[in-house]
């Protein structure tokens, strides 16, 4: 409770702090004046202000979840590229196999780019690699209710590394294994 | 033989039209308003505030530190019951120009405060030395999102979270900066409010939410979405949820920036192949590319006098931050080390920028004077990106 009190204490500081201002300066300095003004610095918040995530269900994987993990292979593509190499095909059509033959799981399809270029298109263009290999595998024959997709941009490479090496690990639509079915 | 000159005149096109050949923005700092400054008082309060006033006022592009100044600043500062007391009088040739006292708890808000009267009182214009920076921190622990004030003191936590935080944007009120978070296994809006100290879901379309942008009033957000597989942005109205969709193109559209009147947006697109800069009506319609000199472009921020566009190119392997005028003309090179530099966002009165840079090796935050062009490094965290800067009025 006692939480809660200074929550709304700093909030009321908060709202006084933004609603104060421009008004922190007098509309008028007269330089003659004799009488000095002084102005009330109200300190922006405390050091200790972190905020709260709104309440969110958070999946939570299982050992078996990490046997079908193993069995999915990743892709990887060439550099501001979604397109599908020969390779990507032949890796993709076994793992399509494997969704199709076992049952009990879904796959998260993430879209990921090296740290070349911007956030937002790199945002872009991992949307677009996931969706190329989306509608590989639906096409492939696997029920689109077992797959999702998403974009990571450049925002959470597997090898943190700026080298060639780390930008070709971290050109990859990745599978990760969601519970469900 | 004609053969041959023609060869040497397409090399020479070719030289002229390469990367390199961009003009380098140049400093006018001569416009600057020289200041004298002397501190007294409490020993360790007035080596902070001198320090910090030198910092401010050599960091605001219209006054500058000077030991024959036009205006002399003499400052005293000492501790009280409430916290710190600081006196500033400003006389210019014996005449007296400005006397001020403040009164707060942290010398380095009280410094801000001073100099950013100083320069209105000078110049009649506003000064920057209050306002913050949020900026998106990578470690391996996850991802925060912090502000940080123009002074040695550490960068706040507002959010922090194991999944990526990414492309905030400070609201024009000052009170919420909106973001994309994966904490949801969705590139998802969310909103984070000052005074609420916490983050609510705004937005969960499957895909992207991501890359927003307020309105001047803030009334709007524009954003990316990818709805149906195509990547394209969308205007929010942040009152009703009502979306519409600007652009409508198979490409990608992303990266979308306010003119400061509302009426227009300068946004990204790969229609031709390649990112490049586009500006439409804020209501959608046709798109008028306004970069034909770079490969790669993305991230244009609208200066907020809206006479000019700051974004990011590719210049032969790197990328560096560009500052051209609205309409496309005057390019002009701003960042020169490094090989990643991006994001640029301007400060509250369009003569600053902050952007990040690999230029010192590991990815960090910077803010740029443009008329000095004096660059500082801002982020005390480890990897450091996406900066969005408050409003002016925010402390």
């Amino acid at each position: 409770m006692n939480t809660k009190l200074m929550t709304i204490l700093t909030a009321s500081i908060l709202i006084a702090a933004v609603m104060s201002g421009s008004g922190c300066r007098p509309d008028e300095t007269l330089p003659d004046d004799p009488d000095t003004t002084t102005v009330v610095v109200i300190d922006e918040f405390p050091d200790t202000l972190v905020g709260v995530w709104e309440t969110d269900t958070l999946s939570t994987s299982t050992d078996m979840l990490l046997i079908h993990q193993d069995h999915l292979n990743d892709v990887f593509f060439d550099y501001d590229s979604d397109a599908l190499s020969g390779d990507a095909l032949n890796i993709l059509m076994e793992d399509a196999s494997y969704i199709m033959e076992t049952e009990g799981f879904r796959v998260l399809l993430e879209g990921h780019c090296d740290e070349r270029g911007t956030i937002d298109y790199n945002l872009a263009l991992g949307e677009n690699r996931a969706l190329a290999v989306y509608n590989y595998l639906v096409n492939y024959g696997v029920d689109a209710s077992r797959l999702e997709y998403v974009s990571y941009g450049k925002e959470r490479p597997f090898d943190p590394a700026h080298t060639e090496q780390a930008w070709g690990l971290n050109r990859r639509a990745h599978f990760r294994v969601l519970p469900g079915n | 033989m004609k053969m041959s000159s023609i060869v040497i005149i397409l090399i020479l096109i070719t030289a002229v039209s390469s990367a390199d050949s961009f003009i380098p923005m140049s400093p006018v700092s001569a416009e600057c308003i020289p200041v004298s400054v002397s501190v007294e008082g409490d020993r360790d309060l007035a080596d902070q505030a001198l320090n910090q006033l030198i910092d401010d006022i050599d960091f605001s592009g219209l006054l500058i530190t000077s030991d024959e100044g036009y205006a002399e600043a003499s400052v005293e500062v000492t501790r009280s019951l409430n916290g710190i007391e600081l006196r500033a009088e400003v006389t210019s040739g014996g005449e007296p120009l400005l006397a001020r006292n403040y009164s707060g708890e942290n010398i380095y808000s009280l410094v801000h405060a001073f100099a950013d009267d100083l320069v209105y009182d000078l110049t009649g214009e506003e000064g920057i030395a209050s306002t913050w920076i949020a900026y998106v921190s990578r470690s391996s622990s996850g991802y925060t999102l912090g502000v940080k004030s123009q002074d040695p003191r550490s960068t706040r936590t507002v959010m922090s979270d194991e999944d990526v935080i990414t492309t905030p944007a400070w609201s024009p009120d000052g009170d919420r900066i909106v973001f994309t978070s994966f904490r949801s296994g969705n590139a998802d809006l969310w909103c984070y409010s000052f005074s609420e100290s916490g983050a609510g879901k705004m937005l969960d379309l499957p895909g992207l939410n991501s890359s927003p942008a307020w309105s001047p009033g803030g009334e709007f957000i524009a954003l990316t979405l990818s709805l149906n597989g195509n990547i394209d942005i969308y205007l929010l109205d942040t009152a009703t949820s009502d979306r519409t969709r600007l652009t409508l193109r198979g490409s990608i559209e992303t990266s979308a920036s306010f003119s400061p009147t509302g009426r227009q947006i300068v946004f990204t697109s790969d229609r031709i192949g390649y990112p490049q800069l586009y500006v439409m009506d804020s209501s959608g319609g046709t798109a008028v590319r306004t970069t034909g000199s770079h490969g790669y472009c993305d991230s244009p921020a609208w200066s907020p006098d809206g006479s000019r566009i700051a974004y990011t190119a590719q210049a032969g392997r790197d990328f560096h931050i560009f500052v051209m005028n609205a309409d496309g003309s005057d390019i002009r090179q701003v960042t020169f080390q490094g090989s990643l530099n991006e994001d640029p966002v301007w400060g509250p009165t369009g003569r600053h920028l902050a952007f990040s840079s690999d230029m010192d090796g590991e990815r960090a935050v910077y803010v740029l004077e443009l008329n000095g062009l004096t660059v500082k490094k801002l982020s005390d965290r480890a990897e450091s990106y996406s900066p969005t800067w408050s409003p002016l009025g925010f402390r």
